[in-house]
């Protein structure tokens, strides 16, 4: 479904990761090595989609909001080329997930943000409904991978960015089994949101010169 | 986009709004001073020579804890009126997008943008660009509400999409204010809790 110029810049961006942003990876042979999967991600900040997609050996087509494709020519031009689908954040979008279930029935990834936009503070929002549907609905292999330092490298709010040290950890895939109707899919939701979270900030790393929340 | 769209009031008085440029906020009324260095947010106190760091969670917490943006929206009769310039687009059309023949989905493509304002009550929000799209809808009338990146995006009915790049304001102050003033709207009328804003306004019981 997608081409050389996946490859190329899988292979490019990856090196930059890794050079450019310092970035560390660990828990690679979590991702299968063949067959479908979805990657659930956080998102703190713009670099995380080059950083998670670049480091995972297998092809992930990753929603991403409908308005980068209208950006400017080269992003129409390179989002489909690395496999992004397009979705519409202000309405509910049938042809994104219908394209998602295409990639995964081709046998390749799916890689979804649970919380569907980049955080403004650096913790982890609450997930969209719809994405955790799509993960039962699917009832493929879910591989949790979180980011950890691009909100200190980028945060959303800022211009500028810092060469900050960066961690990629892909965790063990989870298993959540086919729900094929929706009511199935609505009594799993809460209970396959919290399992997803708990993964998530399981694989977190604490950047050590960012000062843990205090929660009061 | 700066750090006075983070921090929009002053986490340690409430003072509204923060003052700011770039990666730098300081408060007119209580002197914090909070900056971006080398990647770690470091706040400074009057009087005091030695900064130390802060986790951006915190500070977000903290202005919750003040009232958020409901505060400075809210007159001295209790009722809220709040406004900001903006660079205001509509969506004209949507594009199909294509790869290898394959159909991906579907973008958006927005019109040019116009200056204008928007202005919100407990009620309603108003739309003011003087162009014809432009007009007033109920919260409850509205389907959804998300930042995107520096903008701010509502659904509108009969299918409309309009997006506000604030010229002089936070984009995360105004997520905020509409998403309370919607939730408030949707319990007020006995509508129940709404537990998503995006890509459809959901309530719960």
């Amino acid at each position: 479904m997608v081409g050389g110029w996946y490859t190329v810049f899988r292979v490019t961006l990856g090196w930059a990761g890794r050079v450019l942003a310092r970035c560390r990876v660990a828990g690679r042979s979590h991702i299968p090595r063949e067959g479908p999967f979805i990657l659930v991600a956080n998102h703190e900040s713009i670099l995380d989609p080059l950083l998670v997609q670049s480091n995972c050996r297998r092809t992930v087509h990753f929603f991403t909001k409908s308005t980068q494709f209208g950006a400017n020519a080269l992003f129409r031009w390179f989002l489909p080329r690395v496999a992004a689908i397009p979705a519409r954040r202000y309405r509910v979008d049938p042809q994104s997930v219908r394209t998602a279930l295409r990639a995964l029935a081709h046998g390749d990834g799916v890689g979804i943000y649970l919380e569907g936009e980049r955080s403004w503070e650096g913790a982890l929002r609450p997930f969209r409904r719809g994405s955790i549907r799509l993960i039962l609905k699917a009832g493929v292999p879910v591989v949790p991978c979180c980011v950890s330092g691009t909100y200190n490298a980028w945060p959303r709010w800022t211009r500028s960015s810092w060469r900050a040290p960066v961690w990629v950890r892909y965790g063990e895939p989870l298993l959540f089994g086919i729900h094929d109707t929706r009511a199935e899919r609505e009594s799993a939701l809460e209970p396959t949101a919290r399992r997803l979270r708990q993964a998530l900030l399981a694989l977190a790393v604490e950047p050590p010169d960012r000062p843990r929340s205090t929660g009061a | 986009m700066a750090l006075i769209d983070l921090c929009y009031r002053c986490p340690q008085c409430g003072h509204d709004p923060m003052s700011g440029e770039g990666d730098a906020a300081w408060c007119a009324s209580c002197g914090i001073r909070i900056e971006r260095s080398r990647g770690r947010l470091l706040l400074s106190l009057p009087g005091r020579d030695m900064p130390f760091q802060v986790n951006a969670a915190d500070l977000c917490r903290r202005i919750d804890e003040h009232g958020g943006p409901i505060t400075r929206a809210t007159r001295d009769d209790g009722t809220v009126e709040y406004s900001a310039r903006a660079l205001i687009s509509w969506r004209v059309s949507e594009q199909a997008v294509r790869y290898r023949g394959v159909l991906r989905g579907f973008a958006e493509s927005m019109g040019s943008a116009i200056p204008g304002t928007i202005t919100v009550d407990r009620e309603r929000v108003h739309v003011d660009c003087g162009d014809r799209q432009a007009g007033s809808w109920r919260h409850l009338d509205l389907g959804a509400v998300q930042a995107s990146s520096s903008s701010l995006q509502l659904s509108l009915p009969d299918d409309q999409l309009v997006q506000l790049r604030f010229l002089d304001d936070s984009p995360r102050r105004w997520e905020t204010l509409m998403r309370r003033l919607i939730a408030e709207a949707y319990e007020g009328a006995g509508r129940g809790r709404v537990v998503e804003f995006q890509p459809r306004i959901v309530t719960r019981w």
